[in-house]
Order: C-alpha cells, then sequence, then structure tokens
C-alpha cells in the first residue's frame, strides 16, 4: 500500500484520521498535566470556584461523585487517561481492542473535561477534537462497513468547512476591523494572548496588515472550495490553515487549534476526492 | 444498509444538522445548549469574530503599619515559553484569569451589584484568587485588585473598570 492510499481509502483514511487525533488527544491530556497547579482546588480552574457556575452546584450522590472526580486528584487521573488514550491511538491503531477501547476513553474524558470547565478554558480547538473523536467512536458501532466509515470522515470533514467558513462569514459581516483590513495588528495588541511588538510592526505597515487580515478571511470563507476542487485545491486550502494555525500558536499561544484540526485534514482531502469522483470532473 | 450502519450514519447526520442550526440561530439557542447540552458536543463556530476588549490586571500590597506598595501588573502572557506554538500549558491559568476578568467586567455592566454580592460572583472570586496566588513578602497584611480595560481601537482610552477593597490576605494563599 501506498503512502497516498488513504486518499482513496476510506479504511486507510480512518486509521490516519484516528492517528492524528490520538496525537491532538495526547498532546492536549499532557499540557493540561503540566498545569495541573491551576486546576488545584485553591486555584483559578479550581473545582469548588468553577462548580458554582455550572448546573452541578446542587449537593447530592452525583455531584458528590463529580467532586471527586473533578477535585485536583481526580482531574489530574482524567487527564492521565486520556494521555494513555491517546498514546493508544496514536501507536496501535489497527489493533480490534485497544483502537475502539481508546476512542471510547478519549472521548468519555473530553466530556467529562467539558462538562467540569462549562466553557472555560475550552476552545475551538477542543470542540473540534470532540467532534472528530465522537465520528470515530461512533462508527465502532459498524467498523467494517464501508458507508459508516465513508460517513464519518464526510463528518469531519463537514464540521471542518462548517468551522472555516461559519467563523469567516461571521468576521467579514459583523467586524468592521476585519473588513477594512486592520483586525490582525488589534488582535495582536492583547498583552496576555498577542504579540504586541508584531501588532506595532503591523500596524506601521498598514498593506502588510490588509494583506494578512484578508488572507485569513478568503482562506476562511473560501474554504468549501476544498471540497468541490479536487485534491490538489484540498492540499492547498488545508496547508493554508495549518500556517494559518501555526501563526495562532506562535503568536497567540493558541495552540489546541493546531492538532484538534491537522486530524480533520485528512477527511477533508478524501472528501473531496470522493467529490470529485461523483461529480466526474 | 444494516441496522448498524443506518445508526450510524443517522447519528451522524442529526449531528451536523444539529451544529449547522446552532450556528445559525446561535444567540436563540445558547441559553438552550448551557441547560441542555452539558458535555459541549455541539459546537460553535463563531470564532473570533468580534474584537475582544484589551484588559490589565493589577495590585498593591499594603502591610501591617499601613504603608501602601506600588501598582504591579499581573502577569498574563500565555505564551512565551518555547515551542508554545506547539505545546502551551500556560495558556490554561492566563486565559482563565482573562476570563474572570471579562465575567467580571459583565457582572459590573449588566446591573449594579451591591458589593456583598459581587464579591460571591465566579468572576470576582477568580480574579482575587488569581491576584492573591501572586508572590508576597511576610510584611503584606492586604492586598487591592483593580481590573483596566480598553478598546483594542483606543488604547489611549484606557481606565479601570473595577477596584477592590484591600483584602485581608491568608499567607497560604501566596
Amino acid at each position: 500500500m501506498n503512502g497516498l492510499a488513504w486518499l482513496h481509502d476510506p479504511q486507510a483514511c480512518v486509521e490516519l484520521v484516528t492517528r492524528l487525533a490520538g496525537l491532538s488527544v495526547a498532546v492536549s491530556a499532557l499540557e493540561w498535566w503540566v498545569a495541573r497547579r491551576a486546576f488545584a482546588d485553591d486555584a483559578v480552574l479550581g473545582w469548588p470556584l468553577l462548580r458554582q457556575r455550572s448546573r452541578l452546584r446542587a449537593d447530592g450522590g452525583v455531584a458528590r461523585i463529580l467532586g471527586r472526580l473533578f477535585g485536583a486528584q481526580g482531574f489530574a487521573a482524567l487527564q492521565a487517561a486520556r494521555l494513555l488514550a491517546g498514546l493508544a491511538l496514536l501507536l496501535a491503531v489497527t489493533h480490534p481492542v485497544v483502537r475502539p477501547a481508546g476512542l471510547f476513553v478519549a472521548t468519555v474524558a473530553a466530556c467529562l473535561t467539558n462538562l467540569r470547565q462549562f466553557g472555560l478554558g475550552v476552545i475551538g480547538g477542543d470542540r473540534m477534537r470532540l467532534c472528530v473523536l465522537g465520528a470515530l467512536t461512533l462508527r465502532e458501532l459498524a467498523p467494517d462497513s464501508v458507508r459508516a466509515t465513508q460517513g464519518a470522515l464526510w463528518f469531519i470533514a463537514g464540521q471542518c468547512v462548517l468551522a472555516y467558513c461559519t467563523s469567516g462569514l461571521l468576521k467579514w459581516r459583523q467586524a468592521g476591523e476585519w473588513r477594512q483590513g486592520t483586525a490582525l495588528a488589534l488582535l495582536l495588541r492583547q498583552e496576555f494572548m498577542g504579540d504586541v511588538r508584531l501588532a506595532g510592526w503591523l500596524a506601521a505597515h498598514p498593506a502588510v496588515n490588509r494583506a494578512a487580515t484578508w488572507s485569513v478571511l478568503a482562506l476562511e470563507i473560501a474554504f468549501p472550495l476544498a471540497l468541490l476542487g479536487g485534491v490538489p485545491l484540498a492540499a492547498v486550502f488545508v496547508a493554508g490553515a495549518f500556517l494559518m494555525h501555526l501563526g495562532i500558536g506562535q503568536f497567540m499561544g493558541l495552540a489546541p487549534f493546531l492538532w484538534a484540526f491537522l486530524a480533520s485534514y485528512p477527511a477533508v482531502v478524501f472528501a473531496s476526492a470522493q467529490a470529485r469522483g461523483w461529480l466526474g470532473w | 444498509m444494516n441496522l448498524m450502519e443506518w445508526l450510524v450514519i443517522t447519528l451522524l447526520a442529526v449531528w451536523f444538522a444539529v451544529t449547522l442550526v446552532y450556528q445559525l440561530f446561535l444567540q436563540r439557542l445558547i441559553p438552550v445548549a448551557a441547560r441542555w447540552d452539558l458535555f459541549r458536543v455541539v459546537p460553535s463556530w463563531h470564532l473570533y469574530t468580534h474584537l475582544p476588549k484589551g484588559r490589565r490586571l493589577r495590585f498593591r500590597d499594603r502591610d501591617a503599619a499601613g504603608q501602601v506598595g506600588a501598582w504591579r501588573d499581573l502577569p498574563l502572557r500565555c505564551c512565551d515559553r518555547a515551542g508554545h506554538a506547539w505545546f502551551n500549558p500556560d495558556l490554561f491559568a492566563a486565559d482563565a484569569i482573562a476570563s474572570h476578568m471579562e465575567a467580571l467586567s459583565k457582572a459590573l455592566n449588566q446591573a449594579p451589584l451591591p458589593p456583598e454580592r459581587l464579591v460571591k460572583t465566579v468572576g470576582w472570586q477568580g480574579v482575587w484568587r488569581g491576584v492573591a496566588s501572586q508572590p508576597m513578602t511576610e510584611a503584606v497584611a492586604a492586598r487591592q485588585f483593580e481590573v483596566r480595560e480598553w478598546e483594542l481601537t483606543d488604547p489611549a482610552g484606557e481606565a479601570p473598570v473595577y477596584i477592590s477593597e484591600f483584602l485581608p490576605v491568608r499567607k497560604g494563599e501566596a
């Protein structure tokens, strides 16, 4: 089997997506593990504080169980389980027991993490990771089915396209700074999550600022073309999106987007190849 | 198509359709999602569609004799670690304090809360936890914090939106 077999073989493509999802889960779990001081019971992301903003405020049996799970030690254990699940998906994706077990653990752990955080500390990358893991886990109900496999890949590709296109269209519609081409320099002015030096440089070079801002907008709004233009165009779009996330990671610190969206790109390219075949272009 | 294939494809199609509808009617559906989507399986793809506000968090200390120190910025940088584009555990704490500041600012804007209720909000408590966890000397008896805000389009418009009382510190918080 050559290295690009996944372009036309749904099972091989799901294998690649699963490996990348495993990598994304492992990196994310390791980040939470390293940052565990922030999740201590007396810290800014401690469960006693977060609990007050969730629907789980009431006392009771479920709340007590969640209290144990979401306290500092329980949450660290949850992240350790995520790390193991991620590594299992990365390294043993063909194993008929390890893969579904790893997917199940990773998906449940992602859901529980979302339940604990109730939106705080959960960003777009985490949402995409859950979409990818959820689709792969559902596919395990019919793991040998080509239709179910293609369905999972199209779901992941669809979520990726919807994410970029929605985000781009709303930036265009709702924020004048994006339309005027000034948004990037302004966004980077945030001291805690930006790069003030680059912001100043972009502000001093408005043509570059405009070009960079509009490039982001164009990439996001036109991303649905990745599904219609065949493999070469899809490859250009996903490469552009990867570079965009690399820049966002470097200059804004939002590393989770990079890995989570990376796992969805093979599905986009696969769907594009299949759509091209259907359309007969 | 067998039953399992049908089930998988139907569930994925419904999930995608709900996601699509959620994007179209986000503002109306946010309360519904907050109530029912506990695991956040339906994503919002409204990513960075508005420019956030610039925010700064400062604090100063007072000793037992009443001597007040200078204002200091709480370091909120999330991204100075080598390789942070790939791996950035520092994001969590910085993002959490920024979110708590935003929540505090919203609470102040929505309805004037009496101070005894404001200090019970998650936003206020989250900001105070961040401030109280900053290192302090043995001489410190109380600490005060200030949240400052500005539009990113108008950095000169920076102004305080909230200044706390001097709050007694427990040394265990340092």
